[in-house]
């Protein structure tokens, strides 16, 4: 049984690099994947499919990767943390060398 | 007692606070003077892949090599571990986040494919698991120090506390990183916020949030405090210039007089760039210092094109690339030739051929700039050695190029340019600034007078004259003339303002001897490869009781041949070994045709890292004590 | 420079082809700097390659003849280092719109006070004859062995798209209204773009003095033609009539103004928001060094203008505890 806790809620939105916290994009505050609210909503196959069909990717916060297949989407399901957001940190832009 | 001298890595992923980490402790410890250098070693990626800070530090001079291995590695994450866990010395430490302990090395998605191999191999070998947890318990045997503390836990206190935004995460992250390598070395609390301070200036906000999370760090791990305790400095400095190449030569070039910057973006160069426009102009008590006019054009030959105009128009200018964008300015750089045009090319070398390894350094392009641009005429090529050198050679770039009228190209690499070194502040009463302008009096005037091999220069915009330019070959006045007599003429003038150059430039700026003069052998290099041979003619009279000089050849056009042909024949070395960051060793093929000097062996490194300490010992001393002749060094992820 | 009597012819002979286009520009040029009194060391003509790209040396002004198709970098460069001068950059059809096409829509982005004479003649006269990038698709001029296989650039509608804030048509073979639109060109604040149609006598027997004779038209004889934007609002419907217009090439060509559009800041203007100083300070009147040939900037100004880079050192002996 999953629990319902942040990381397994449609509304989470992973940090990119540490992925135990995130962003609630209901209450849009700073929460842990480890959370619980009234808010909760499960996340779903077809919030997934539906996005990767839309946007061209769906992220896996357990291994930091874009899925874009919806084969890899079937497979990271079933034990990792799908999600639709992701949170871009705002340093990124100062903390990236120009790189190309 | 502590340490005198370690070696740290950082490591996390790519724009997750790596940077900020470097800036803090680097400003903590210069704070308590400290001397560093930092290697930034990153992908060609905005944010996810590997990147890691290399770091020396010394409490007795500002350290010149990096080196392996290293005392302490702070990881950010389970790549970190599996990339370097190799390079950390037998009773360093590990600092690690221990959520992540049971990532496997085939569950890092960012990894490279070859590199994951070549770590399962290696690990099964020995019989090791695939996991993080089994590596640290190895390091453990080893009696490497494994502290594992939660970065999960931390960040959620501190959105507890303070409210944090999860978007500005990675300025936390950066703290526990700063935090613990103070905590390690032995660094104060004062220290410490001088260091947030410095990165966070005008955000006391994150200054207290950071200084926050360095009491649960410090709290949590107060038992290995000073572990890794920095002896007290001994450097003699009151003040420290804490800057990456990059920054320095920029601040050179505004001391210098630059007045016309313009680039193309492009790494490792355009760094440089962006600080000439948060610098571009100051007013200091009342008066004016600029302005600079910094502009991102639409290429790279826009960009010299349009440098050469501004010089025209009487700007002290330059440019600044990398080898995809030299070569695009090459058309350029022969017109600046032709009509005599002084402009500086700043020439930061990476890994190539085409976009090859972008974001790596190289010496590659060594001969690529020294024989760049098609017909012959005159043109200089310099290098640099560190950070501090590179201060004065921006400087003498733009002396050199106004007083004899000719582009100046500085090669200088990625190494240095996104290395962070600590540098005493640079003496400016001994700097002197050359422009080589006399006035032109109205009338009649003739831009490329022949009765000196250096005309009168005026600028476009001088009173009462006019004046032509043409990339045809021309007379006096500029315009366009074929004449096989004036061809002559005016062909060998502008060739033979070289050998003015050969002749006026003092030795010590060409070539400097580093060494007491005699010995067993003799390095040769140029650039970035400086701090690294010095530190290996050390090593190597400790370990071999072998003795030896390195050349460091600043000039690399017009090439010093007199200077290094006075030094191998007065010195009498039998063995000659050149080292340079590219497969060629390519300084010893200039050598030979410039100098006549047959250099017998030479050290290699292209994988795009840089060449370090211990590596470059062992070639020295296999060369040294064998007959091989080509040693390919390859140390580093 | 004393402007009063100056000839702004020099001595150079002119080697072009006897009944060239371009002695129309050349002349056009020559009376309209002499009606602007133009002072020839605070003038500069930027030239390309090719025919045109000698004009320059025939022109008592400061001449600088670049390399095919920068000219418009070189002019960039002179122009922000020296704001005072005034800068006019002739090139042909190949130079601004084949290898140089890229300067050529970066001018138009950066509203630089400068001014483009296009010569354009639809061939690469000095390499004999190839198709240039204005020759239409399916032309065969003399020296080609087969018909253009490439369609023409409209050099009108692609300046408007780039942003250039004066853009005109002159015809090298009407000398008195080029000579306007050259003396208007170099009044206007920004980047100014003349199209001027240049007859080639030895490699273009199509776009030939009786071709363009028995086309042209001059705009402004239609009194309704009101090029100017004066109003940022009437910027899309001027530009969209003037691109309409450009696309007239068949048995009636028009010269004159295109676009005019004063309500667009010019880069100099940009520039001096961020510099401040700028351009009555700029990089080529601003002094870098003091009479005893030290940087202006001595130790003292150094520490004051780095100063977030320098770290003070503080050896005091280290407290241990974190707290």
């Amino acid at each position: 049984m999953i629990d319902e806790k942040c990381r397994n809620c449609a509304n989470y939105s992973p940090h990119i690099h540490f992925p135990q916290v995130g962003r609630c994009l209901v209450f849009d505050t700073g929460v842990s994947e480890s959370d619980s609210c009234s808010k909760f909503r499960r996340i779903s196959i077809d919030d997934l499919l539906s996005t990767l069909g839309r946007e061209g990717s769906v992220y896996c916060a357990t291994c930091g990767t874009s899925l874009i297949s919806e084969e890899d989407l079937k497979t990271h399901s079933r034990s990792h943390c799908l999600t639709t957001r992701v949170v871009i940190d705002e340093a990124i832009a100062e903390e990236s060398k120009a790189a190309d | 007692m502590g340490f005198s001298e370690l070696s740290i890595i950082l490591g996390g992923p790519q724009g997750s606070g790596l940077e900020t980490s470097m800036l803090a402790l680097s400003r903590a410890l210069a704070y308590r003077g400290y001397g560093i250098l930092a290697d930034r070693e990153y992908y060609s990626n905005i944010v996810g892949r590997h990147s890691y800070i290399h770091m020396s530090v010394s409490s007795k001079r500002i350290p010149r090599s990096l080196t392996y291995p290293v005392k302490l590695l702070i990881s950010m994450d389970a790549e970190t571990v599996f990339t370097h866990f190799r390079d950390v010395e037998d009773g360093g430490i590990l600092v690690y986040d221990k959520d992540t302990r049971i990532k496997k090395i085939a569950e890092i998605p960012s990894m490279e494919d070859s590199l994951k191999s070549r770590l399962i191999r290696d690990l099964k070998t020995l019989g090791i698991g695939e996991d993080l947890e089994s590596i640290t318990e190895m390091l453990r045997s080893r009696g490497i120090v494994t502290i594992g503390t939660s970065f999960q836990v931390i960040l959620k206190d501190l959105m507890k506390i303070y409210g944090i935004d999860p978007r500005s995460l990675s300025r936390y992250v950066s703290g526990i990183v700063t935090s613990s390598a103070s905590l390690l070395l032995g660094l104060d609390r004062e220290a410490l916020r001088y260091g947030f301070e410095s990165v966070f200036s005008g955000r006391p906000k994150l200054v207290e949030q950071n200084m926050f999370i360095a009491d649960v760090v410090w709290r949590e791990l107060r038992s290995y405090e000073g572990l890794l305790k920095l002896e007290d400095s001994e450097i003699d400095f009151d003040e420290l210039l804490v800057a990456t190449g990059n920054d320095v030569v920029a601040i050179a070039k505004i001391v210098s007089g630059l007045r016309y910057q313009s680039y193309y973006p492009i790494t490792p160069a355009a760094d440089e760039s962006f600080f000439l426009e948060k610098y571009e102009v100051s007013e200091l008590d009342g008066s004016v210092i600029g302005p600079v006019v910094v502009v991102q054009t639409e290429d790279e030959i826009a960009a010299i094109n349009s440098a050469i105009g501004a010089a025209l128009a009487g700007a002290r200018s330059a440019t600044a690339t990398s080898g995809p964008g030299f070569d695009l300015m090459v058309e350029g750089l022969s017109w600046a030739g032709m009509n005599e045009v002084p402009v500086v090319i700043t020439y930061y070398q990476r890994g190539g051929p085409s976009t090859g390894l972008p974001t790596r350094g190289s010496q590659s392009d060594l001969l690529s700039s020294v024989f760049a641009a098609h017909g012959e005429f005159a043109k200089v090529v310099i290098s640099s050695g560190d950070h501090l050198d590179a201060f004065y050679d921006t400087i003498l770039a733009f002396n050199i190029a106004e007083k004899y009228q000719l582009p100046v190209i500085h090669l200088l690499d990625k190494f240095l340019a996104n290395s962070t070194s600590t540098i005493p502040l640079p003496d400016l009463d001994n700097v002197k600034i050359e422009r080589g302008l006399k006035p032109v009096p109205p009338g009649e005037y003739k831009r490329f007078n022949l009765e000196t091999l250096v005309s009168p220069r005026a600028p476009l915009g001088t009173p009462g004259i006019i004046m032509w330019y043409t990339g045809d070959e021309h007379d006096e006045h500029g315009h366009i003339s074929e004449d096989p007599d004036s061809r002559v003429r005016m062909y060998s003038k502008r060739i033979e303002k070289l050998k003015l150059v050969d002749e006026e430039i003092p030795g010590d700026l060409k070539l400097r001897v580093h060494g007491d003069g005699g010995g067993d052998f003799c390095l040769i290099g140029w650039g970035s490869v400086k701090g690294a041979a010095l530190d290996a003619l050390g090593e190597i009279v400790r370990r071999s009781n072998l003795r030896g000089v390195y050349i460091d050849v600043k000039m690399l056009w017009p090439f010093p041949r007199r200077e290094l042909a006075e030094v191998i024949r007065r010195s009498g070395f039998e063995k000659i070994i050149a080292v340079e960051h590219s497969y060629g060793v390519n300084i010893a093929d200039l050598a030979a045709m410039a100098a006549g000097i047959r250099i017998g062996k030479r050290i290699a490194k292209f994988t795009g890292r840089p060449i370090t300490l211990g590596e470059l010992t062992q070639a020295l001393e296999k060369v040294l004590t064998s007959d091989i002749e080509y040693v390919v060094i390859s140390y580093g992820e | 420079m004393e402007s009063k009597g100056v000839s702004y012819k020099s001595s150079v002979w002119v080697d072009w082809c006897p009944g060239c286009g371009n002695f129309g520009i050349l002349t056009a040029v020559l009376k309209a700097f002499a009606e602007l009194k133009l002072d020839p060391s605070e003038t500069v003509i930027v030239s390309g390659i090719g025919c045109s790209g000698k004009l320059p040396h025939f022109v008592n002004v400061n001449g600088v003849h670049t390399l095919h198709g920068r000219a418009i970098p070189f002019a960039m460069g002179i122009k922000l280092a020296n704001p005072e001068l005034t800068v006019v950059v002739h090139g042909g059809d190949g130079d601004l719109l084949g290898i140089g096409a890229g300067h050529f829509v970066a001018l138009g982005r950066r509203n630089l006070d400068i001014v483009v004479a296009l010569h354009n003649n639809g061939v690469y006269g000095l390499t004999k004859g190839q198709a240039s990038p204005t020759l239409p698709l399916d032309t065969k001029t003399k020296a080609l062995p087969k018909p253009n296989i490439q369609q023409a650039i409209n050099p009108i509608a692609l300046a408007i798209a780039s942003g250039y804030t004066f853009v005109a048509r002159g015809y090298a073979f009407e000398g008195e209204h080029l000579k306007n639109i050259i003396i208007e060109a170099i009044k206007h604040k920004g980047a100014a773009f003349i199209d001027i149609l240049q007859p080639c006598v030895t490699f273009n027997d199509i776009f030939t003095s009786e071709y363009y004779g028995k086309r042209v038209y001059r705009l402004e004889k239609d009194q309704s033609w009101d090029p100017v934007v004066r109003d940022p609002g009437e910027r899309v419907p001027k530009m969209l009539k003037a691109i309409e217009r450009s696309m007239e090439w068949s048995e009636r060509i028009p010269i004159g103004v295109f676009y005019v559009d004063n309500t667009i800041s010019t880069f100099e203007e940009r520039l001096s928001s961020r510099l401040k100083v700028y351009p009555e300070i700029n990089p080529a009147n601003s002094s870098i060094m003091t009479e005893e040939s030290k940087s202006v900037i001595d130790n003292a100004k150094f520490k004051k203008i780095f100063g977030d880079l320098i770290v003070s050192v503080s050896k005091r002996t280290q407290g241990r505890s974190p707290q």
